[in-house]
């Protein structure tokens, strides 16, 4: 059995973390609002929210990566 | 016990996802990401302003003085000019100017938001049958400047008639920190958790 997280939870969360970091960035003056800058980086975020969702790389809080390992290695 | 007639079936090799390769994969997706991110950013850099089209040859400036909070500042502006610092509450005195009268006259001022494009003020079509080469007013500033959160706008305007047009664009910029306009607390709220559900979702389920 593979590893895996939450996908639709990280796509979604990762388009809205885009879109507010588009905000925030304009607002800090890194660059202009435009057509492009507010679609790709929620795109970005919805690329990157969708990966750590699919692999679940984030370590559980509390547990080693050598508890996860062997966890996995048994099924 | 088991016949020695039985094939002796092996069963395929499946090789199991472990901690390395799914690391691996999420590092190459976020590289990627953050590549396509950072080459906006290069994308995205001061861009010229001030006429695009100017066949008329016409000219114009403006004196922004401050009130309310803005009470004792003042900034000019002037057609040519690439940028200007905005202040969020005072008047404008404007004026305008061609070398020689133009008729019907009409054209806009548009800030653009990204996809949303507002049109600030909007004008004619005027006749302008007394042949005036030159017009000045006073503007407020409206008073939703207030609450516009701090950054670089892009602003283009117009004016065509029946003997030319005259075009340009300026970046408008408003300065202040990012919690200084409602719309910037929100922003920056929704970052952090947006951010605090992108790592839960890449947190593994607990197997069974």
């Amino acid at each position: 059995m593979s590893r895996r997280g939450r996908p639709v939870l990280g796509a979604i969360c990762g388009l809205i973390f885009g879109g507010f970091l588009t905000i925030d960035l304009h607002i800090m003056n890194v660059w202009k609002l435009s057509t492009a800058s507010e679609i790709v980086l929620p795109v970005v975020g919805l690329a990157i929210g969708l990966a750590l969702g699919l692999t679940g790389v984030v370590p559980r809080p509390g547990r080693s990566h050598d508890d996860d390992d062997g966890h996995v290695a048994r099924h | 016990m088991r016949s020695k007639l039985a094939p002796r079936v092996r069963a395929p090799r499946v090789r199991l996802p472990r901690w390395g390769d799914s690391r691996r994969w999420a590092t190459r997706l976020v590289a990627v990401a953050v590549m396509g991110g950072g080459g906006l950013l290069v994308m995205a850099g001061p861009a010229a302003a001030t006429f695009t089209t100017n066949t008329t040859n016409c000219a114009g400036s403006a004196t922004i003085v401050g009130t309310g909070s803005d009470a004792g500042k003042t900034v000019s502006v002037n057609a040519n000019d690439a940028k200007v610092t905005m202040l969020r509450q005072g008047h404008v005195n404007w004026e305008g100017s061609v070398p020689t009268a133009t008729h019907n006259n009409q054209g806009n001022v548009v800030i653009h938001l990204g996809l949303i494009s507002v049109t600030a003020k909007s004008w004619g079509p005027s006749k302008n049958a007394s042949n005036k080469v030159s017009k000045a007013g006073v503007a407020r500033i409206p008073s939703a400047l207030k609450l516009v959160p701090p950054g670089t706008y892009h602003m283009t305007g117009y004016n065509s008639s029946d003997e030319g047009t005259c075009a340009g664009s300026m970046e408008l910029r408003f300065t202040g920190s990012i919690l200084s306009s409602p719309i910037g607390i929100v922003a920056v709220i929704g970052t952090l958790l947006a951010a605090i559900g992108v790592v839960f979702a890449g947190i593994a389920k607990a197997l069974p």
